[in-house]
């Protein structure tokens, strides 16, 4: 059976896209510390290998090609990966974001230890990752989620210090609680209806009427334990704490490993598990709606309290994800398409303002808002690369946010939601509030006469080394070109509405 | 004049291009003023930061009015809205500062304003963003008040104008000539192209018309209170973009005559935005010491006219707009609004008195002057090129020349001129008046400078208290010991029963 499978290259791909970073992982962890090119060679061609594998199953599932990988597991419940549409988009951002995120570190990284471990571990998780965008069913999804867990808290820790290993112990109480959780639901979900694919619409809807609480219960649960990762209020915790982490590490779990994940089950649970029709039978849309807009709106004042350039802009995660969950819980088919393409969209965007932030902080010592006057001086690039970013989180347009924010406003009144669309627009005031200071700082105001706090790379051709540079400039980039040819069909919001079509049979 | 490219890969809906001689009159004279103000500025503004927010600015300016989709407004817009910050507070004295704070406090509030209005309307017409599609169908209130504000506070009318006479003299002077000649008209085009001539807006006509009349009043009435020139000439631009918000809410009152009043509002926009983009770069530009008395000539006879012009001079442009106008509301039973509108001119050319008065103590403080130092010919040749439209366009433009032909005939030449007439006698005796312009010039107080003030302290505020919201742990202690209190005496302890609590539901669960 599996050799028959074996055969048939539209079942292998998935499970090569998740090898083509799972192998270099291993031999990463096998590299020794010093073997610095090795692991450079090791890292990119994982990438580039994994990038080709993505593109061709784009190719395919555009021209209509189904992709889909069984093995035997538990009981009435096997492992599957495929590829739809919809994973694939999660797919695609997350190669493509870690394609910068691993020439951002190994810059980074340069004077750091561990490197191996480091980069071990990050492998491990760009895999999980794609595991899970790839699940073809929610007991995969469980499996691929807490392989991430796992992965990513060595990430969080890697710095040693007192400070990484508390924000390590939380970040790990918050996502195994989390994790539990989803584990329960999944098990009472696969009591009542057993586990099939995920498929457009939900499978559940033939049992609401005898096991309507259950259902209710085994959602909740879920919902919970995605929402820790996704940091829904009041679950958000852990997340300005891992701050602590290098900045690579903080770009991948804001932009799309672990914030993501959370948001791209919530996406499953709500689309292909229960369905759209049953979530709103059940009555359980309104309630994850509100608890959006709660978080939205929490994220951005907590967002504003803050001094920390990378404190603030973890609230500003915690309050843009819930922008994918809001969407979601919105439940209309216009909703949904502003739902899907924030998840690129606020990835593209996040991570740009991350890599900024670790810029600045390791080429001047830059940490605090205060510090950043007179920064486009100075770094004019890393600068500009942030300017993008954080427009682009008001809502500016052209930058690819404010397309996210369209399609949610547009949906906010179709789905009969009027009341959310003044929380977007609340939002988005709350947002130019604590963006555009900083935006001011870098550009308008003086440099510090005393200097900065610290000046290296100074003998670099660049304001920073290269490998630094370059990475943000590229996800500005891209921010910007998906806002601007956000009509065309290879753009984030055309491929979201070929998903969404599909996910609402329209 | 129909010309619409469809941007198929862009954003989606994008549709560019020229429907109407307003779209393309307009392009045509926004393009030419940033053009001459960029001339007249390259050379004397340095920055490298200036000049890519004035690109980034003119590139939205220009988008916006060459959309013809909501969305491709809106970028145009806001791109032109937030560059121009970069332009107020170039100079960064603390003047500069509170202005573009003020500017983009305001700026920010009115896109999303403009945001949630198009967003409405969009939403109401079945996801459409083409203007064509929106044309002639009726949309509710709130989206349509929320555009008017949106829009209104670019244009600046009253009382939506707190931003203007702040943010205009605090610019440096080319970047002034761009925000009042183009950019607060942007509102207007925006208002125009917007909001449809349909039942509800027609409703509306009355009041919009009433606040834009008040405008053109209150602008040149407040200006006349001003001794600094180019708060004087913001001013008087509130009153000027009043004239033009009169032109749109007539266009609603008077569905049948749009194609008629879009032609008027189309010469009286290249108009003003020609003639003052001139006066803003004049208070610059006679800061200078000009070196030959033939050229101090030529260039005060330019002054003369231009500002007159904005009065309704015989022979230039603001005549040919002016009679246009008046024709316009020629019915019976516009009689009221054509009184007013007599009356605002006579308004219109006292505070041009008044411009003209403070552009001759500046010209003669510089040539006293030790320091002032001869304007670069590159700064001559744009002022006189741009201040020569008022007495040229009329001529060489067959649209205007239309009009300034039958402005010519002897009973419109008075009805142009007594106004103007008044305005100079009335001048001639208040100025003898004993009467402090700056005193009076705080009188009212703009609101928006406490109150954008207050907003930046709080925001200040919040960044101080302890940046974290730490849950005490200790509390929770207390719960457990007065839990365990409770129990107190019997078997039962807390975990026990949470252990109960949960293998209770999960039956209950189970077997549901």
């Amino acid at each position: 059976m599996i050799l028959v499978q074996m055969m048939r290259w539209t079942s292998l791909l998935p499970v090569l896209i998740i090898l083509s970073s799972l192998i270099p992982a291993l031999l990463i962890f096998a590299t020794p510390e010093n073997a610095a090119r090795r692991r450079t060679i090791l890292n990119l061609g994982g990438i580039v290998i994994k990038l080709c594998l993505v593109l061709l199953m784009l190719l395919g599932v555009s021209q209509g090609l189904r992709f889909r990988f069984e093995v035997d597991f538990l009981p009435g419940a096997s492992l599957v990966l495929q590829g739809d549409a919809l994973s694939l988009q999660f797919v695609t951002l997350s190669s493509i974001l870690w394609l910068a995120t691993t020439i951002y570190a190994i810059g980074y990284l340069q004077k750091s230890q561990l490197k191996s471990r480091f980069f071990g571990y990050f492998s491990l998780c760009v895999s999980a990752t794609v595991g899970i965008a790839l699940s073809g069913n929610l007991i995969t999804f469980l499996l691929f989620f807490e392989l991430l867990t796992l992965a990513t808290f060595p990430l969080v820790v890697h710095r040693g210090t007192d400070a990484a290993l508390k924000a390590g112990r939380l970040y790990l109480v918050y996502t195994l609680a989390g994790g539990t959780l989803l584990l329960m639901g999944v098990a009472l979900l696969h009591s009542i209806t057993g586990t099939s694919d995920f498929v457009p619409g939900g499978y559940v809807s033939g049992a609401v009427e005898e096991n309507r609480f259950a259902l209710m219960a085994a959602f909740a649960l879920m919902i919970v334990g995605l929402g820790v990762k996704a940091a829904l209020f009041p679950l958000h915790g852990w997340l300005p704490r891992a701050m602590v982490a290098p900045a690579p590490v903080s770009a991948l779990l804001h932009a799309v490993a672990v914030v993501k994940a959370g948001a791209f089950g919530i996406i499953r649970v709500v689309y292909d598990v229960f369905g759209v029709e049953t979530g709103i039978a059940l009555g359980l849309t309104p309630v994850l709606m509100l608890a959006a807009a709660l978080t939205i709106l929490y994220g951005s004042i907590q967002a504003l309290r803050q001094t920390d350039i990378k404190r603030r802009l973890a609230f500003s995660t915690v309050s843009q994800v819930s922008y994918i969950t809001l969407g979601v819980a919105m439940a209309g088919p216009t909703a949904a398409i502003g739902a899907v393409v924030h998840l690129v969209h606020q990835g593209l965007m996040k991570i740009t303002l991350f890599f900024c932030a670790g810029n600045m902080a390791e080429t001047l010592g830059i940490h605090r808002i205060q510090e950043m006057d007179g920064l486009g001086k100075r770094m004019p690039l890393t600068m500009s690369a942030f300017t993008v970013g954080a427009l682009g989180m008001i809502g500016v347009p052209p930058i690819a946010g404010f397309f996210s924010k369209w399609y949610l406003g547009l949906g906010a009144l179709e789905s009969g939601n009027d009341a959310m669309l003044a929380v977007l627009i609340g939002s988005s005031i709350l947002n130019a509030m604590y963006f555009m200071p900083l935006i001011y700082r870098g550009w308008f105001a003086q440099p510090p006469t005393a200097g900065w706090p610290e000046d290296n790379f100074k003998k670099s051709r660049f304001e920073t080394h290269w490998m630094m540079l370059l990475p943000p400039l590229f996800t500005a980039l891209l921010s910007l070109l998906a806002g601007i040819f956000a009509g065309s069909l290879a753009s984030p919001l055309g491929w979201t509405e070929f998903i969404i079509s599909q996910e609402f049979a329209l | 004049m129909n010309m619409t490219i469809p941007l198929d890969s862009f954003w989606p809906g994008a549709l560019i291009g020229i429907q109407g001689p307003l779209d393309a009159a307009w392009l045509l004279f926004t393009a030419a003023l940033w053009l001459l103000a960029s001339v007249y500025a390259a050379g004397s503004i340095r920055g490298a930061l200036f000049w890519i927010l004035w690109l980034v600015s003119m590139v939205g300016n220009l988008l916006l009015i060459v959309s013809q989709d909501a969305l491709s407004f809106y970028i145009g817009f806001s791109m032109m809205s937030l560059a121009a910050y970069g332009l107020v507070i170039h100079d960064r004295t603390p003047t500069a500062r509170r202005a573009g704070r003020i500017y983009l406090q305001l700026a920010v509030l009115g896109e999303m304003a403009l945001l949630s209005g198009l967003i409405m309307i969009s939403y109401q017409l079945g996801g459409a963003v083409q203007f064509a599609a929106w044309q002639g169908s009726d949309i509710n209130p709130l989206p349509a008040a929320l555009v008017l504000v949106g829009l209104g506070l670019k244009a600046g009318f009253w009382p939506l104008h707190v931003w203007l006479p702040l943010a205009h003299p605090a610019a440096p002077a080319p970047a002034s000539a761009v925000l009042s000649g183009v950019m607060i008209k942007a509102g207007i085009l925006g208002l125009w192209k917007i909001l449809p001539a349909a039942s509800l807006m027609q409703q509306w006509a009355i009041p919009v018309m009433s606040v834009a009349v008040f405008s053109a009043f209150y602008g040149a009435l407040m200006g006349l209170t001003r001794s600094n020139v180019k708060q004087l000439l913001a001013f008087s631009s509130i009153s000027q973009i009043g004239f033009l918000l009169f032109l749109v809410g007539l266009s609603w009152h008077l569905p049948g005559q749009r194609s008629e009043i879009a032609v008027i509002l189309m010469l009286y926009g290249v108009h003003h935005g020609l003639a003052k983009g001139t006066l803003f770069l004049a208070a610059d530009l006679f800061k200078h010491r000009i070196p030959t008395a033939w050229l101090q000539a030529l260039l005060a006879v330019l002054l003369l006219t231009t500002a007159l012009s904005i009065a309704g001079l015989p022979l230039t442009s603001g005549a040919a707009v002016k009679s246009e106008l008046k024709s316009a509301l020629a019915t019976d039973e516009l009689a009221i609004w054509r009184n007013l509108i007599i009356a605002g001119s006579i308004t219109s050319a006292l505070i041009m008195i008044k411009a003209l008065a403070l552009f001759r103590r500046l010209s003669s403080h510089s040539s006293s002057g030790p320091g002032a130092a001869a304007p670069a010919s590159r700064k001559l040749f744009a002022w006189i090129v741009l201040a020569s439209c008022p007495t040229l366009l009329p001529w060489l433009w067959p649209s205007m020349r239309e009009s300034i032909l039958y402005s010519l005939s002897a009973s419109n030449f008075w009805a142009l001129g007594w106004p103007l007439g008044i305005a100079v006698v009335v001048y001639a005796l208040g100025s003898r008046l004993p009467f402090e312009a700056d005193r009076m010039g705080r009188w009212p107080p703009n609101l928006m400078v406490p109150l954008s003030l207050r907003l930046k302290r709080t925001l200040g505020r919040l960044t101080q208290g302890s940046p974290d919201w730490h849950f005490d742990t200790r509390s929770l202690r207390n719960l457990e010991r007065r839990w365990n209190r409770m129990w107190h005496g019997s078997t039962v302890n807390l975990s026990s029963t949470l252990l109960v609590i949960i293998t209770l539901l999960t039956i209950v669960l189970l077997s549901t």
